[in-house]
């Protein structure tokens, strides 16, 4: 392999680090440098991507090795799981740095949270590129750090609060994955990143201490994937601005989560191996509870945002769900849903922070008639309501037929009964806002209401949602297109049961 | 040739392209909604049969085309969406909300066409929630308080067919490992098939939305409501269940719950006051005799043509009579004239000499002739007392439009023209359809015009004495939807109890936050150091039980590694 290759995958992390660090150190009036800053770092993290697919398509492998510890090595890797990930936060990152530009860029601290945001995605880089446990925790770590002061960004009282929460959850969540990764090394010794897994070796020898490691894992990506008991951060941190929290939700800390417990059970332990030793099915059935939970709670919610991010817990589930049924359609379905759940989510937050920046609609019960006053804002939401329900075409209703043939295949009927039942509750906590914004009068005057011309909204605001509602329905529409996202994830996902 | 497979796309893709044309311009002709079926119409007629095409990119692999069921649905559904738009351009001339009614118009259309056309799962399960979805906002358009129940109860059963109805395609999909139009083998798919669709076509104790949805849309939307798109749940039996093998005994279910469910609305239609709810009811009651078909269908197989063509004749006919019928109600109080031809539909419906019902029930009684057992007898006994039934709802109905209070409205000319259009259809499509020639022949023969005849007669009779029964019995008409009070009884009785639920779990997620942010000020208030050493003092023994559960854990794996 060439030299400069190998430094391709440290490129893409440096793309958004660098730009970071130089924000940190930038004058609050300094717009334009910024925003150059943010679009140029997000371009050329695209530009690097472009470079890398096809060589991946050939079976080429990227790899950036640095010395770290003696014996374990920080590794970025860009493996044909990783991309997929990378593909999905830089395309989503470019389109949330233009609307958090347009959301943010006239109020207070723009240098600190525009830092932060920069960090935060690079931490996500490390994340999806880290090739073994080690690399992975401490860019997990970072990104429990970095986000943080985006969640405290208004710095309210009540932003504090949730702010505090979010850290006791995940510090201590970053605690216990830090005893699993420990308890692994102790193991077995220094282990990468392997598709279809690394530990059959010591599956054989000592089966038994691989599952006592198993919860430790999954505790610790647990509390970010918001899985059911380890929740109660995620509706609070949605205090946080807009931007941050259709970051949170859709790409950055929950995703980071549930990648964590992808890589785990495909790469680390391997889908058979943690299929033999019977690991596969409580993961299962956390997820199913985490599902039904989350939807539930999400029923009552007048606020919009929080009721977002109940439906979140609900729906990231989706993702582990597939990881934990063992088939390919269900494994295909939970990556997916991974990339599916995303888009979908960026949408509904980008929509619920136009409301609230063109409107001062917070609450669903304020949203009456808002589809005549904002109508791209509303079909844009309509969309990704409905790819969440799973109605299709859209892409959420790929991943649910997936999910739910995967279900059937892995002779588990109930999960099947367990996503439709989730369906039925998805609808009736979103269909709901589609009859109050579409069907329902406008009630009195809009809480706080800012005109921008012709446009229903900042463009800058607009167009986002636009962009990212368009791919909800192209990505269902046209889902079976040659080069698209599902023959890459079959192809991912034949590796990962080495068939 | 490939003309023709365009003309299968253009199917759907014409009215879809007209909903959109209407979202980004409001201003757009409101004459253009009238073509949007056009397409489709000429599809059904020239398009033979066999025509194919495959968009392998779109969905999971797409595959549209035409086959004798699809031509026979595809021609009365568009000719009726047709004429129906063409009504509501008159008919909504003066609303202010058309501009929202043309596209939910539209959509639906585009949602119930496709559909037709559709040969694989992912486009009919695609086109069937469109038309579902869509119809909502033409149930909920007029806005008052009966249009949002209706509408409300409306879309809590299509998310409950929609559910049941991915299930069994999941089901489908498994088993043969395809998404082709495979029917179902297995008894539990085939149940959830036959309750999903039996949710869109009325059957009884699924057919609650029905009566409160179809009389709450305006006239037109009534009209393709109750004569086009319940059908669609008759199509998807035609195309997911499975004629003979091992589905051969569900045949005498799909007749018992017809039968049932033909008494069923007839009996609780008649004690209606709204004369849209007598039409629904009755299509209830006409669904009934549809799925009597259906179950013939399925007991004699592929071995027979006579039980398909029994369906596909009796669709049709209930879809252009069931149409003519409710776009007749925008002419009640206004023309005693138009109150007087309604009885061609009445009476055809009722299945009466020379009409088209008369030409569907020869074809159903071809069709149940040849069947095992006991039923051709069972059925020639049952199947007259439902047309009584049905000659009682049809009475209602033309009594209660005959006494509708005078309006002073005059309808435009171009509603006229619809609906006589239309008229002209149900008096004719049936005798020149070229499947329908032997039961044309079988529907002329002296005895079935006798048959066909009395229980129109005791029918017209009963009616004539209904007032005097009813003034001379107490009794009070059961609220349209009827099981629905039961079913709204146990769902806040659930709801309930899911909120208690939890409000309880939420109380005690908030109350350890609290306690744990209280601990982490006090730890804070207080000396650190003092404060822990008192902690761990207090607490020795849950700490250093902790502790040395840790190490001995952590000795343990580091043995099982080397062990």
């Amino acid at each position: 392999m060439m030299g400069w290759e190998s430094s391709l995958p440290l490129l893409l992390f440096l793309s958004s680090f660098a730009p970071g660090l130089v924000i940190f150190f930038l004058e609050e009036e300094a717009h334009t440098t910024r925003t150059v800053l943010n679009l140029f770092g997000a371009l050329l993290k695209l530009a690097l991507l472009a470079i890398m697919v096809p060589g991946l398509l050939e079976g080429r492998v990227y790899e950036t090795r640095l010395p770290l510890l003696p014996e374990i090595d920080l590794v970025l890797r860009a493996d044909s799981l990783s991309v997929l990930f990378i593909v999905l936060s830089a395309s989503l990152w470019l389109v949330t740095t233009i609307y958090a530009i347009g959301y943010l860029e006239y109020s207070p601290n723009r240098s600190r949270f525009f830092g932060f945001f920069s960090l935060c995605v690079s931490s996500t880089m490390g994340i999806a590129l880290a090739g073994n446990p080690l690399t992975f925790l401490i860019f997990y770590e970072m990104l429990t750090i970095c986000t943080y002061p985006l969640v405290v960004h208004r710095g309210t009282p009540q932003a504090m609060h949730g702010g505090r929460v979010y850290l006791a959850y995940t510090l201590s969540g970053g605690v216990v994955l830090l005893i699993g990764v420990i308890g692994l090394h102790v193991l077995a010794g220094p282990v990468e990143f392997v598709d279809g897994g690394a530990l059959d070796a010591v599956g054989a020898r000592s089966p038994e201490a691989l599952r006592w490691l198993f919860p430790f894992f999954m505790v610790g990506f647990g509390v970010k994937a918001a899985l059911v008991p380890l929740h109660g951060w995620l509706p609070r941190a949605m205090v946080a601005p807009a931007p941050v929290s259709a970051l949170l939700h859709a790409v950055a800390v929950v995703k980071a989560g549930a990648f964590g417990i992808v890589r785990v059970v495909y790469d680390l332990y391997g889908v058979n191996l943690a299929h033999e030793l019977g690991l596969i099915d409580p993961l299962l059935i956390a997820a199913a509870i985490t599902i039904i939970v989350g939807s539930l709670f999400a029923l009552n919610q007048d606020d919009l945002k929080k009721r977002l991010a109940y439906s979140t817990v609900s729906q990231v589930s989706y993702i582990i769900l597939g990881a934990a049924t063992f088939g390919l359609f269900g494994a295909i379905g939970g990556l997916l849903h991974l990339v599916h759940q995303g888009v979908m989510k960026i949408t509904l937050f980008f929509c619920a922070g136009n409301f609230a920046e063109t409107l001062g609609i917070h609450k669903v019960s304020e949203m009456d008639g808002v589809g005549r006053r904002m109508p791209l804002t509303m079909a844009a939401f309509t969309v990704a309501a409905l790819g969440m329900i799973g109605v299709p075409p859209t892409a959420g209703f790929i991943s649910k037929w997936f999910l739910g043939a995967g279900s059937l295949q892995a002779e588990n009927g109930w999960a099947l009964g367990v996503l439709l039942t989730s369906s039925l509750l998805n609808a009736a906590y979103f269909l709901p806002i589609l009859y109050r914004g579409w069907f329902k009068p406008q009630q009195g005057a809009w809480p706080e209401e800012h005109l921008y011309g012709r446009m229903e909204t900042h463009w800058m605001l607009l167009f986002p949602p636009a962009i990212t509602g368009a791919f909800v329905l192209l990505l269902g529409v046209l889902a079976n297109m040659p080069f698209g996202l599902l023959r890459w994830v079959e192809f991912l996902i034949l590796l990962e049961y080495r068939l | 040739m490939t003309a023709l497979a365009a003309l299968l796309i253009l199917t759907w893709l014409y009215p879809l392209a007209l909903a959109v044309a209407y979202m980004v311009r409001p201003r757009t002709s409101p004459w253009l909604v009238a073509s949007a079926a056009g397409p489709a119409l000429v599809a059904a007629l020239a398009t033979p049969k066999g025509t194919a095409l495959e968009l392998p990119w779109v969905l999971l692999g797409a595959r549209y085309g035409m086959d004798e069921v699809a031509q026979t649905f595809l021609f009365f559904t568009a000719l009726l969406w047709l004429l129906a738009a063409l009504f509501g351009v008159g008919y909504l001339a003066k609303d202010n909300k058309r501009w929202r009614y043309s596209i939910y118009f539209l959509l639906a259309m585009t949602g119930n066409l496709g559909l037709i056309v559709a040969q694989d799962m992912g486009s009919f399960y695609t086109w069937y929630a469109l038309m579902s979805f869509a119809s909502y906002g033409l149930v909920v358009h007029n806005g008052d308080e009966e249009a949002r129940t209706a509408a409300r109860v409306y879309i809590i059963l299509v998310m409950i067919g929609e559910v049941l109805l991915f299930a069994g395609l999941a089901m489908l999909f498994i088993a043969s490992n395809s998404l082709a139009l495979d029917p179902a083998a297995d008894p539990l798919a085939a149940a959830l098939i036959f309750a999903s669709f039996g949710v869109k076509a009325g059957v009884v104790l699924l057919h609650v939305w029905l009566p409160l949805a179809h009389p709450a849309a305006p006239i037109p939307a009534s009209a393709v409501l109750s004569g086009a798109m319940i059908k669609a749940g008759v199509l998807g039996w035609l195309r997911f269940l499975n004629p003979v093998g091992a589905l051969g005994e569900w045949g005498g279910f799909l007749i018992g719950v017809g039968l049932v469910t033909a008494f069923y609305g007839a009996l609780i239609g008649v004690t209606q006051r709204n004369a849209k709810t007598v039409l629904a009811y009755s299509s209830i009651s006409q669904i009934g005799l549809i799925t009597v078909a259906c179950g013939a269908w399925l007991l004699t197989g592929r071995t027979d043509q006579a039980a398909l063509t029994a369906v596909l004749l009796y669709v049709m006919h209930h879809g252009l009579a069931k149409g003519a019928l409710f776009l007749g109600v925008g002419f009640a109080g206004v023309n005693r004239a138009a109150v007087a031809a309604l009885l061609l539909p009445a009476l055809a419906l009722a299945g009466f000499p020379l009409t088209s019902g008369a030409v569907a029930k020869a074809a159903l009684k071809a069709a149940t002739a040849t069947l095992p057992d006991g039923w051709p007898a069972l059925l020639n006994g049952l199947l007259p007392l439902a047309a009584v039934g049905t000659t009682l709802l049809m009475a209602r109905f033309l009594w209660l439009m005959a006494t509708t209070a005078p309006q002073a409205k005059r309808p435009p000319k171009v509603m006229w023209g619809a609906w006589l259009a239309l008229l002209v259809g149900v008096a004719s499509v049936l005798f020149v359809w070229p499947s329908a020639g032997s039961a044309v022949r079988d529907a002329f023969k002296p005895d079935s015009l006798w048959v066909a005849t009395w229980p129109v007669l005791v029918g017209a009779l009963a009616a004539a004495v209904a007032p005097w029964v009813a003034r001379s019995i107490p009794w009070s008409p059961l609220p349209a939807g009827d099981a629905l009070v039961l079913y709204a009884a146990a769902a806040v009785r659930l709801s309930q109890a899911l909120r208690v639920a939890q409000n309880s779990i939420e109380g005690s997620e908030r109350r350890l936050v609290a306690a744990f942010s209280m601990w982490r000020r006090q730890v804070a208030a207080a000396d650190l150091a003092a404060s822990w050493e008192l902690r761990l003092r207090s607490n020795w023994l849950l700490v250093g039980g902790a502790l040395l559960g840790l190490t001995l854990a952590l000795l343990w794996m580091v043995g099982a590694a080397i062990g």
